[in-house]
């Protein structure tokens, strides 16, 4: 299955990367002018610049996510292909090839050994990195899959879809599990807590639900006033948050066990597709967006502010993913454009 | 005639059973005929001046009578013979004192409530555990151990079982895995969050008699009748996975387990009745056997009873072994030297160790039925004693004792919960699957029978983290049993509560006052400058992962944390995939 032809996939460094030695002569002007008081407290604001960018893909990109350690990135789109690339170097590795639909989303298994892909075809695979083949495929989803996800353990998957249901499966057996008749509309977003016990799922119906793992109980709903279509839905890294992105363009932050709304970030355009927003994992918090604007937005996670925003995109930014150990964010989008950018902070983190 | 301003005097009948209510204001109405059930006077002034003028009276029920009037009517046919006469008097005090010694004497005697189970508490404790716990009021404050929100309840119904040929089943440390035991020396390994079989052991030629689960799940022990302990690594991403190591005795091997912070002590138990050591560190290579240590007077006249029982206790520092005779001996891991020996009276030859989970306390299932439960006293450490061979000789007296004195049913296994709050004990049944379940906390108070259906239990083992327990059929099936919890309909609404009883709603004030847009903004605005934190953990469960906490300048921890294995927390079980038809 591995692409042998390196001219189709292939990385360009940009003209807008700047050579390394010039970078620091300018940096220390720009900042000579800001009096030290003002400098300590404002955060250090994160100045991403686009690194590389990548091409392989033929139509749009749906889905981008790093592997666990760091080393690779895995990128979905509507052209049925599901393609590996080096997070730190942008060489292209190898393509999947096997869906017979676009594909919504991929996850990584926690030894990075394993992707899974939701497709429209109705299934999902489970590709192996070491045989570059399908592993698993599961059938069950009455209606195309759209998102899917891993448990913290890796022996469960969780894919939410069209067909209105979430569905746990067994990953090494390929069974589904659990059915869960979760949603009145196209489930949009799904996924495990740190520790496994909790699924959070997200749905075009408004709600966002808390269901217990185990017992596949559901456990809470949160609804916004307004009731907008929600389209992605994310737990924050400790569990006690969801970060729901809703087509109202605003992205909120939940404590799901008060039920209160506790952050609110706005500024960018969603209104017509479901675009993902993540936390940062290294340095200051902030929150990473795509939006139809064809921009990549980047808050603070405390102060809601625009810190950086990201341009060089021609289309709706579709999918936007942050490095686990790095202060890299990859992003991609609609077919207008259709490479996936990689974007580095190089600047030391304080 | 000028109207005049103040109220109007009446002359009303001189009756106070009326109650005088305002009339409406336009009488002519049918509206007070239709209204009032009750019979109503119009009451009219002789020459009324204004519409207010009228009232209407209607007769007010009659009025309670109050406390007083009502006893003294009721004690008024009494009052005649009432008369406080000596024989009456010792008649009243003689019943009242009976009454006295009755509520005395029955509290003294059966201090808990229960049904068919006796739980003799011996005198010796009595007097310190419950002098004054009536209906349970102690347990209101005290034992810190049973306020843990995980631990509210024990298990009472069966959520699934697995079909495997097992003749016991034990959770890892992690409680993520259940690993079984067969008569045909295989194990397997289950995975309780996909209820599968993730990996088949085959490595004895004759019935599995114990696993043991290293302190972080990657190394497995079984042992067999076949005379070997093999150790299984788990983290080789093959099924079957890698054996670890095999150790070979002279005689098959009843029981083994690994030292709780090293898997690379073994103790292991031996048909013969003897208990062994073996190291495998390269610094510490050894292979000791465990021996009692007697008086000089006794040694002629005493044959050396068998050891039935091995077990480390939770730190690891003590190993704990019970014999034929009926006593528990206590070793020191590190020295291999006798520090205990505790008589228990009548218990018979021992069969069984649970400790909880700190390790203070102990319960031992032994030939005479009965399940008895121990708190530990705490043993010197070995180098401050002068001589080797000098040992506590104490007879240990139990807290609890639970037997069945109507069936005398004998036990198989008992487990105490993660909290050590309950204790299950598994009855040695022919015919029923049942296990019994105490409360700790609460003076050893029975609590209930978890009926388990036909199959007879063979094995049972508490979940090391929830109210979750695996009990063995003696057809090899494994019931997990679990503590559900009620489905709440209302968790599917956005922004209801379920309630379990009704109340009466009071609406706020200005519920639903139209808010000034600008004003909510800016309270949400104020409200979301809160920090928010969204990388800690306040999760307990999240500190729990390291099981038991010892001092650093502890000898016999350093001694076992010496050349430690390669089980590292961090480390995970692969993932193998089959296809569902070839299995």
């Amino acid at each position: 299955m591995i692409n042998e032809e390196p001219t189709e996939d292939q990385k360009t460094k940009t003209e807008q990367e700047q050579p390394q030695e010039a970078q620091p002569s300018v940096a220390p002007d720009v900042e000579m002018k800001v009096p030290d008081e003002v400098k300590q407290a404002t955060p250090q604001k994160p100045n991403y610049k686009l690194q590389y960018s990548l091409s392989g893909h033929t139509m749009s990109v749906s889905s981008l996510k790093f592997s666990p350690d760091g080393t690779m990135l895995v990128s979905a789109a509507a052209d049925k292909l599901v393609k590996l690339w080096n997070a730190f170097t942008g060489e292209f590795m190898r393509t999947f090839e096997g869906h017979t639909l676009g594909i919504s989303d991929v996850a990584w298994s926690g030894d990075s050994d394993y992707i899974a892909s939701a497709s429209d075809d109705k299934t999902i695979r489970i590709w192996s990195l070491e045989t570059g083949s399908t592993a698993m495929t599961l059938n069950g989803h009455t209606s195309f899959v759209f998102c899917v996800n891993y448990n913290p353990n890796s022996n469960l998957l969780v894919s939410g879809g069209f067909d209105e249901t979430v569905r746990v499966w067994d990953v090494a057996r390929g069974r589904c599990l659990k059915v869960l008749p979760a949603h009145s509309d196209p489930v949009t977003a799904v996924g495990f807590n740190h520790d496994g016990t909790l699924v959070v799922s997200s749905a075009m119906d408004g709600l966002i639900r808390i269901w217990d793992a185990e017992s596949g109980q559901c456990l809470k709903t949160l609804v916004d006033d307004d009731n907008p279509i929600c389209s992605h839905v994310k737990w924050s890294p400790n569990s006690r948050f969801v970060l729901v992105s809703t087509q109202d363009s605003t992205i909120r932050l939940w404590n799901h066990q008060t039920s209160r709304c506790v952050k609110t970030y706005s500024g960018h355009v969603n209104r017509t597709y479901c675009i993902p927003a993540c936390f940062t994992n290294v340095g200051s918090k902030c929150i990473v967006s795509g939006s139809e604007d064809a921009k990549i937005y980047i808050w603070d996670l405390q102060t809601r502010e625009v810190l950086q925003i990201l341009e060089g995109h021609r289309d709706v930014v579709l999918a936007v993913a942050t490095h686990p150990t790095h202060n890299i964010i990859a992003s991609a989008g609609m077919d207008k454009d259709l490479t996936i950018r990689l974007w580095r902070d190089s600047q030391p983190t304080s | 005639m000028a109207p005049r301003a103040g109220p109007r005097i009446h002359r009303l009948p001189q009756r106070l059973d009326y109650t005088l209510i305002p009339a409406p204001l336009d009488l002519s109405l049918p509206l007070v005929a239709e209204k009032s059930a009750l019979p109503a006077i119009i009451v009219t002034p002789s020459s009324p001046t204004t519409p207010h003028d009228y009232s209407i009276a209607f007769l007010a029920p009659p009025e309670k009578p109050s406390l007083k009037q009502r006893l003294t009517t009721f004690a008024a046919p009494l009052k005649g013979p009432f008369i406080l006469k000596a024989r009456t008097m010792l008649l009243i005090v003689i019943v009242i004192f009976v009454l006295v010694c009755h509520v005395v004497t029955h509290s003294l005697a059966f201090r808990r409530p229960h049904l068919e189970f006796s739980v003799q508490g011996t005198d010796g404790h009595l007097v310190e555990n419950a002098p004054f716990n009536w209906f349970g009021f102690r347990s209101l404050w005290s034992d810190e151990e049973a306020r843990s929100p995980f631990n509210v309840s024990h298990p009472t119904a069966i959520q699934t079982s697995l079909l495997d040929r097992a003749s016991f089943a034990k959770f890892d440390p992690s409680g993520r895995y259940l690993a079984t035991g067969k008569l045909d020396g295989s194990s397997s390994i289950w995975d309780l969050e996909t209820r599968s079989a993730i990996r088949l052991l085959d490595g004895h030629v004759k019935a599995v008699t114990s696993v043991d689960w290293s302190r972080y799940s990657r190394y497995l022990l079984t042992s067999s009748r076949d005379w070997n302990v093999i150790i299984w690594d788990l983290a080789s991403p093959f099924d079957p996975p890698q054996r670890h190591t095999t150790i070979r005795f002279d005689a098959p091997v009843v029981s083994a387990s690994f030292h709780p912070r090293n898997s690379n002590i073994v103790l292991a138990l031996l048909s013969t009745g003897d208990a062994f050591v073996a190291d495998l560190r390269k610094e510490h290579r050894s292979r000791m056997e465990l021996c009692e240590v007697y008086d000089e007077a006794d040694e002629s006249t005493k044959p050396r009873s068998a050891m039935t029982v091995a077990r480390f206790d939770p730190t690891g520092k003590y190993i704990f072994i019970g014999t034929a005779a009926g006593s528990v001996l206590v070793f020191n891991s590190r020295t291999k030297a006798m520090v205990a020996r505790h008589k228990i009276s009548g218990a018979g030859a021992m069969r069984g160790f649970d400790f909880s989970k700190g390790g203070r306390r102990l319960v031992t299932n032994s030939s005479d039925r009965a399940l008895r439960h121990f708190n530990l006293p705490i043993y010197p450490s070995p180098s401050s004693a002068s001589d080797p061979l000098e040992y506590l000789d104490q007879e240990l007296k139990p807290i609890y004792q639970f037997n069945d004195p109507i069936n005398k049913t004998a036990w198989h296994t008992m487990s105490y919960s993660p909290e050590g709050q309950w204790l299950a004990g598994g009855a040695a049944d022919h015919a029923t699957h049942k296990i019994y379940i105490w409360d700790i906390v609460n003076d050893g108070q029975f609590v209930c029978t978890l009926d388990g259906g036909r199959e007879p239990l063979i094995h049972l083992h508490w979940h090391p983290r929830k109210s979750v327990i695996a009990s063995t059929t003696n057809q090899g099936n494994i019931l997990i049993w679990h503590c559900p919890i009620p489905e709440r309909w209302g968790a599917f609404a956005g922004g209801f509560e379920e309630v379990d009883e009704n109340v009466e709603y009071h609406e706020r004030e200005d519920e639903f006052d139209i808010e000034d847009e600008a004003e909510t903004t800016r309270r949400k605005m104020k409200r979301e400058e809160e920090k928010v934190d969204i990388d800690g953990f306040d999760d307990p469960l999240m500190q729990q992962t390291t099981p038991v906490v010892a001092p650093k300048d502890d000898e016999d921890v350093a001694w076992a944390d010496d050349e430690p294995d390669d089980d590292k927390p961090e480390w995970k079980m692969a993932i193998i995939m089959v296809e569902e038809d070839y299995l």
